[in-house]
């Protein structure tokens, strides 16, 4: 009787033992996980790529459901919520529960400026402690500085994926042009070069045809507000400034603003630039230019040939230069590419997210997806050219983008805006208030010359200083609005 | 319980008796358990419960997939209208013409700039992938036929996530196809595929489904709607353009006819993905939804897949079988067509295909988990079985051998086992020990008790046990050996050491006498064994007291307290025993018969005292001078038997005799007056072997011899000598006619009446023996062969019932009459066997009471006989008659020892009576005596007149006689004479 009492009670301290020593080398393994592959979590990342960048996206995330996610017990959910203006519109419903509106997703994909917000609401998860300071080492510095608001200590965005501007040109009808004029591709280093190139160009062009004034654009911008920012970092002046504490002061002297306008709106509305399609890709494709400033991340967009008309296309190269920057201004280069946002949820959720983010980011992932869509990795080791070059894959162009966006990011200071509460409106100011004040006076400028008025009369109409006041008047008073 | 019952049951533990039934039911509770599941075909029930489950979702996810296309992709028409207004008014302002619409995009983009705000419109609100108008007015199969196909203009949309808030300035939207001034209209990117216009002419694109199908059916059917040449496309990829899709899409016909183009809207695979969720089919996404045209021969074309299975054969573009080894599938069928449209005969169906190991999953979850339960609970049963059983049967395992262990003559302890039942059962146990010895010790002081002293003992070997009484051994004379624990051996030993007290073992009582020396004398111990198969029990008992009082009675029954010498009975019994048992013991043996002379004599002159003495003196002698071996008795008054044995010669025989002889006669008795009387004894030898074998033979030889020493010379002692014996008794050579005589009851029975001497009646007959054989002349001649050959047993025997049958017979006949007595003969020593009077008694009863035994005066009258035949007689109301009163040598001691009814006087005493004083005195005498004492007078012989008055003036009561009556065959009555004489007499 005793025996059989004895086995048991050793039967149980072993039992208890067994679980003792697991519950012991579980914490020293690591932290306590909330995750459990029997349990899987869903989460929903809400981002803003489409085309080819969807498609290496969804194929990563696909790729992160059968393996990791698999094993940890995640899935994820993968949705385009149009463009990143649409997607942060539709966050911000979410978040404030509008009508209609969908579930706060997970992870969301989000600039500074739209973070910011977000996180005003209470809604944004700090990511600082599932990071070690190690891993954040491996983080390109400024892309993680960029996410580390209000306070420079907390991590709200992580980067997933980022990119800066390069000139982009259909070299087959440059080099028509270059051997006729005698045009230099040094020529577009210098943004003053690049205007003076334009209306060469469109000089060129015209003289083509019997024609009057027919000539053609050379050059289109994608962002505007870009353009504004870094132009005017270049040139000294930072004009949305932040005191690292989510207050900002808006520096927009005339003069400034004097060089912005000529170097935009004066070719703008001497046709010698031009905007006609959603983005200056379109514009190439259909013929309307042949260069433009433009996201890395357009690159797979960049269009291997020409279509004037149902009938008539041509195909043509491709060459990617550094973004043509202010004769006397600092290097000053784009940071941009919206970073991944997580929202508060449980536990499980928020590690999920995290699970997935780091994986994403991980060298292999984050070289593959960059190659696939013309962002930049966000990893120190991964922002290798050579290394790069092998992922792309054959597409030249993607190539030659990258190649360029790392050379770009590795002579200039990488610029992104400070997070502020109207951000986001002050970055529209900047991004429409010139162009499409530019497209607008070109509009009318066609107009009149279709009615009669002779070129120079009607573009000598717009081209004074009354109306760059009127203007910087305008948008001065706006982006000041945005700091009430 | 008995030995063979013991052995048919059959004897398990504890435990196995507690262990198998539980085993037992166990087994069984998991049969029930298994059989209840598989049995019932819960597994098959739970599959089907699983494919019914898949069933409805199928059914449930086709109805909502059905609902979003033709609630939702499939609302074309008001867009339709929208863009014919257009197309109208715009055919009426000239700005565009039908023969030149499907020129080329310069031709088109008038209406496809007013058609493109309706068409993005319509894309956003069915929530669909894309959404175009393709523009053509020709009919399309002509240019199939001629294989000159022609680039047609229109606009393409797409949108990547219909789900997702539209974009307001969709940036969510890409153009795939619009011309270039529509491009730069719309505001709206295009993609990397983008082309102004539909191009079939070069790049071998055939004309999509999606416009031809709707557009020729339109233009072959004039009476179809719009509607009713709507239709959904085989899966396609748009030319340059990776997406899988399928599209949906109605022509464009104005009201009067014309048909220029179609209107439609695409699904791609990814989007469709969201509507058929695989993983509501099986878990982790091995099951797929297949939305696909179903063939004739059952198989999938054409076919959009969400899930793993069966994605390689659709991307392919092959034609999908389930198999349904594998796959469980269930399909249902769309109903999007009107009936007896274009395309009603296309059957799109959507499939559920679920792996079978995903169905069988949760059965297989059920069957592990049951047979996991099982396992368990056999592990669970078996142990807990095997506690139980255990703990069960060890505290009655370990009481059961305490119990063996202990000595039950202690008083017994036992510990508790915790079980209440047998706990109450240990308590019973001690009592009962405490019981046992309690009455063991009543038990011994019972014994103590008893008159005797007892002890026993009892040994079990099975088990090893003594048990005795306390003071065992002090009955043996070592009280010391009680104090002492004993083992069986210690027992066995201490027992042998009273070996040489053993005196003699009973056989048949199976008891052992031991003579324990006892200071003064000895004691006696019976000891009484009893074996079992493995016990012995034994008594011990003091027989002291018994033996020596058996002893005594043994001593007073064998000897004649005269002379101490054996009496007859033990005389011819130890003898008699000698020749039944122990014949070679016997060698040459002697048997002497001696009778002392004198005796008479010395009784009748100096009384009995003196005639006692002369006995002893004889006695003396015998004992004196006669060795040991010898057997001596006195048989009666003055006659001994002396039996000597173990010789090897007659010579030695003779020796001893001549011995005994010489002391006899050195023997002297002082008689009164100083007078020396020597003692004298005649005696006769008859010799073992030499004169005959048989005790009963030599017994009458040496009777023989001595008769002839007494009969002449008187004084010595002589062997029998059997020429002599011979030639003297011729007749003894007749013995065999003896046996004939016996056997044949060859006898006849005559009858003397005998009447009575007042009245002349006849008071009874005397049967009378005729021997009717040669060799006898009379009945006197029977009685001496009868006597030589021993057989004077069977004649007594004879004449009983031989005269009795006779006198019945008479009585019968009339010839006696029944009141009448009837008297016969009986030989002195002789009487009936115990059988023979029974017999006797039965055949006779009524008469019983009419006999009277006469007795003679021939033989010598043997004491034991005659009490016995006395008792007999009295108690059967038999009458005794002394026959020949007077004659013999010895009829006053015979009157007396006899005490006889009637006393006959002898016919010697009658016979001339009436001349003699002497014979009338006796007459008178006898008369006197019988009559004061109540007894009858019969006179014998009666032959004359003077006799018969004489007689009857002496007063006897009878009278028998030639005179009165002869003997006849047949009884008759009283002669004339005589009742004349009896008459006279009277008066």
């Amino acid at each position: 009787m005793k025996n059989w009492k004895r086995a048991a009670a050793a039967a149980m301290i072993m039992t208890l033992t067994a679980a003792g020593c697991g519950s012991g080398a579980g914490t020293k393994k690591e932290k306590e996980t909330a995750l459990d592959p029997e349990k899987p979590v869903t989460i929903t990342v809400w981002n803003y790529y489409t085309g080819a960048q969807q498609t290496a996206f969804d194929g990563l995330v696909e790729e992160f459901n059968q393996s990791r996610g698999k094993d940890l017990g995640i899935t994820v959910k993968a949705s385009n919520e149009g463009g990143i203006t649409d997607l942060e519109e539709n966050v911000l419903a979410a978040a404030e529960k509008k009508v209609g509106a969908k579930e706060v997703p997970n992870i969301f994909a989000a600039y500074t400026d739209t973070a910011y917000n977000v996180d005003k609401m209470g809604i944004v998860a700090d990511l600082s402690e599932y990071f070690t300071e190690k891993e954040k080492e491996e983080y390109i510095d400024s892309y993680i500085t960029e996410g580390s608001f209000p306070d420079g200590e907390s991590l709200k965005i992580l980067p997933v994926a980022k990119a800066t501007e390069v000139f982009m040109l259909n070299k087959t009808d440059w080099d028509k042009f270059a051997s006729a004029t005698g045009a230099e591709l040094s020529d577009l280093e210098t943004i003053e070069g690049l205007t003076e190139t334009a209306e060469k160009y469109y000089e060129w062009t015209d003289s083509l045809t019997e024609e009057p004034d027919d000539g053609k654009a050379f050059f289109g911008r994608d962002a505007m507000a870009n353009y504004m920012i870094i132009g005017a970092m270049q040139l000294g002046t930072q004009i949305i400034e932040g005191d690292g504490t989510g207050k900002v002061k808006i520096n927009f002297p005339e003069e400034i603003a004097r060089k912005l306008w000529d170097n935009y709106y004066i070719p703008f509305i001497n046709g010698h630039f031009s905007a006609a399609g959603r983005f200056r890709s379109d514009d190439i494709k259909t013929g309307n230019i042949i260069s433009f400033v433009g996201s890395s991340s357009g690159a797979t967009f960049f269009p291997d040939k020409v279509i004037l008309n149902d009938d008539e296309s041509y195909s043509i190269e491709t060459e990617i230069l550094p973004a043509p920057q202010f004769k006397e201004g600092e290097g000053y280069a784009v940071q941009q590419g919206a970073g991944m946002v997580v929202t508060k949820g449980s536990e499980a959720e928020i590690e999920a997210s995290v699970e997935f983010l780091k994986w994403f980011t991980d060298t292999k992932q984050n070289t593959y997806f960059s190659a696939a869509s013309g962002y930049l990795p966000v990893k120190k080791v991964a922002n290798d050219a050579e290394a790069m070059q092998k992922e792309t894959d054959g597409n030249e162009t993607v190539g030659k983008v990258i190649e360029v966006s790392i050379e770009t990011v590795n002579n200039n200071h990488l610029y992104t805006t400070p997070a502020y509460d109207n951000g986001t409106t002050a970055r529209n100011v900047l991004e429409y208030s010139m162009s499409d004040k530019a497209a607008e006076d070109r509009q009318a400028i066609e107009a009149d010359i279709a009615a009669g008025t002779p070129r120079g009369d009607a573009i000598a109409k717009y081209d004074t200083d009354e109306n760059f006041k009127a203007w910087y008047q305008s948008t001065k008073e706006k982006l000041e609005q945005t700091v009430k | 319980m008995t030995e063979k019952q013991k052995k048919t049951v059959k004897k398990k533990s504890i435990f196995k008796k507690i262990l198998i039934p539980l085993m037992g039911l166990l087994i069984l509770e998991i049969l029930i358990l298994v059989c209840s599941v598989f049995g019932q075909g819960i597994i098959t029930e739970l599959n089907n419960n699983e494919k019914a489950i898949i069933n409805e979702k199928v059914e449930s996810r086709k109805n909502y997939l059905e609902n979003e296309m033709i609630g939702s992709w499939m609302n074309l028409t008001y867009t339709a209208e929208l863009i014919n207004d257009s197309t109208e008014k715009l055919l009426k302002s000239g700005a565009i013409t039908m023969q030149t619409l499907d020129n080329g995009s310069d031709y088109a983009v008038p209406l496809l700039s007013e058609a493109a705000e309706p068409l993005l419109a319509m894309m956003r609100t069915n929530h669909v992938t894309g959404a175009f108008i393709i523009l053509n007015t020709g009919d399309l199969s002509v240019d199939k036929i001629n294989g000159q196909l022609k680039d047609k203009p229109g606009i393409y949309l797409r949108d990547s996530n219909p789900q997702a808030q539209p974009s307001y300035r969709n940036q969510d939207i890409l153009i795939e196809r619009a011309p270039i001034a529509l491009v730069r209209q719309m505001g709206i990117a295009t993609d990397t595929a983008w082309n102004p216009k539909f191009d079939f002419q070069d790049s071998g694109q055939s004309y999509y489904d999606f416009l031809y199908k709707p557009f020729q059916a339109a233009y072959e059917n004039p009476e179809y709607s719009m509607e009713d040449c709507g239709y959904w496309s085989h899966v396609f990829n748009l030319f340059g353009e990776g997406k899988r899709a399928i599209a949906y899409s109605i022509p464009l016909k104005l009201s009067d006819g014309s048909v220029y183009g179609v209107l439609g809207i695409d699904i791609t695979q990814d989007y469709l993905r969201e509507f058929i969720p695989n993983e509501e089919i099986a878990d982790s996404g091995t099951g797929a939804y297949i939305l696909a045209l179903e063939q004739e021969d059952g198989t999938l074309s054409d076919a959009l897949v969400n899930g793993a299975a069966y994605t390689k054969e659709a991307e392919e573009g092959k034609k999908i079988k389930i198999d349904s080894s594998q796959y469980y599938a269930y399909s249902e069928t769309l109903n999007l067509y009107n009936s007896n449209t274009p395309f009603s005969d296309e059957k799109w169906v959507l499939t559920g295909a679920a792996p079978l190991d995903s169905i069988m999953d949760f059965a297989k979850k059920v069957e592990l988990a049951l047979m996991a339960a099982v396992t368990v609970t056999i592990i669970i049963g078996l142990l807990g079985s095997f506690l139980i059983s255990y703990k069960v049967q060890k505290p009655v395992s370990d009481l059961s051998k305490e119990i063996r262990e202990k000595d039950p003559t202690k008083r017994i302890q036992l510990c508790q086992t915790g079980i209440e039942e047998i706990d109450q059962m240990t308590q019973a146990i001690e009592k009962l020990s405490l019981d046992v010895i309690d009455s063991g010790q009543k038990f011994t002081k019972i014994i103590e008790m008893a008159s005797v002293r007892l002890a026993g003992f009892q040994i079990d070997r099975a088990e090893r046990q003594l048990f005795k009484t306390e003071n065992f051994f002090d009955i043996f004379g070592c009280p010391e050996a009680d104090g002492i624990e004993m083992s069986i051996e210690d027992f066995d030993a201490k027992f042998k050491e009273f070996k040489h007290y053993f005196v003699e073992k009973d056989e048949l009582a199976d008891s052992y006498i031991y003579k324990i020396p006892d200071g003064r004398g000895s004691r006696f111990l019976k000891l009484k064994c009893r074996m079992t198969e493995d016990s012995c029990y034994g008594l011990v008992e003091d027989v002291t007291q018994s033996l020596l009082e058996k002893k005594v009675l043994q001593h007073e029954r064998d000897h004649d307290p005269l002379t101490n010498l054996f009496n007859r009975r033990a005389f011819r019994r130890e003898v008699q025993e000698l020749f039944e048992e122990r014949q070679e013991e016997l060698k040459t043996a002697a048997l002497i018969m001696i009778d002392l002379d004198n005796l008479k004599y010395i009784n009748d002159t100096y009384g009995h005292d003196y005639g006692d003495k002369y006995i002893i003196k004889a006695a003396l002698a015998f004992r004196y001078y006669l060795p040991a071996g010898a057997i001596t008795a006195r048989i009666s008054g003055d006659e001994f038997n002396i039996f000597l044995y173990g010789y090897d010669s007659e010579k030695e025989i003779q020796t001893v005799i001549d011995t005994m002889k010489m002391g006899l006669d050195s023997m002297v008795l002082t008689l009164p007056g100083d007078i020396l009387q020597k003692v004298q004894a005649s005696g006769g030898i008859a010799w073992y072997p030499k004169d005959s074998t048989s005790f009963e033979v030599l017994l009458k030889y040496a009777d023989y011899a001595m008769y002839m020493v007494k009969n002449s010379t008187k004084g010595e002692i002589l062997s029998f000598d059997k020429e002599h014996y011979l030639s003297k008794n011729s007749l003894i050579q007749n013995k065999e006619a003896l046996t004939r005589l016996i056997e044949r009851r060859a006898v006849k029975y005559a009858f003397q009446p005998i009447v009575d001497a007042r009245t002349g009646k006849v008071f009874a007959y005397e049967a009378l023996m005729r021997p009717e054989m040669e060799e006898f002349k009379s009945v006197l001649d029977v009685l001496e062969i009868a006597r030589y050959e021993g057989k004077l047993n069977q004649i007594e025997e004879m004449t009983w019932f031989e005269a009795m049958r006779a006198f019945v017979g008479h009585i019968k006949a009339g010839t006696i009459a029944e009141d009448a007595y009837i008297f016969f003969n009986s030989i002195p020593n002789q009487y009936l066997s115990m059988q023979a009077e029974r017999t006797f008694a039965d055949e006779y009863r009524e008469y019983l009471g009419q006999i009277v035994v006469e007795l003679t005066e021939e033989e010598r009258i043997d004491r034991e006989a005659w009490d016995e035949k006395r008792t007999h007689g009295r108690e059967l109301r038999r009458k005794i008659a002394l026959d020949d009163y007077g004659s013999g040598y010895n009829s006053e001691k015979m009157l007396i020892t006899i005490s006889p009814d009637y006393i006959k006087v002898d016919i010697a005493i009658v016979n001339g009576i009436h001349q003699s004083s002497d014979k009338r005195a006796i007459v008178e005498y006898i008369v006197n005596y019988a009559h004061e004492r109540g007894k009858f007078i019969i006179a014998e012989g009666v032959e004359t007149e003077e006799e018969t008055e004489e007689v009857i003036r002496l007063g006897v009561d009878y009278l028998q006689g030639y005179y009165v009556a002869k003997p006849t065959f047949t009884p008759a009555g009283i002669l004339p004479q005589a009742l004349e004489t009896i008459e006279k007499m009277k008066n």
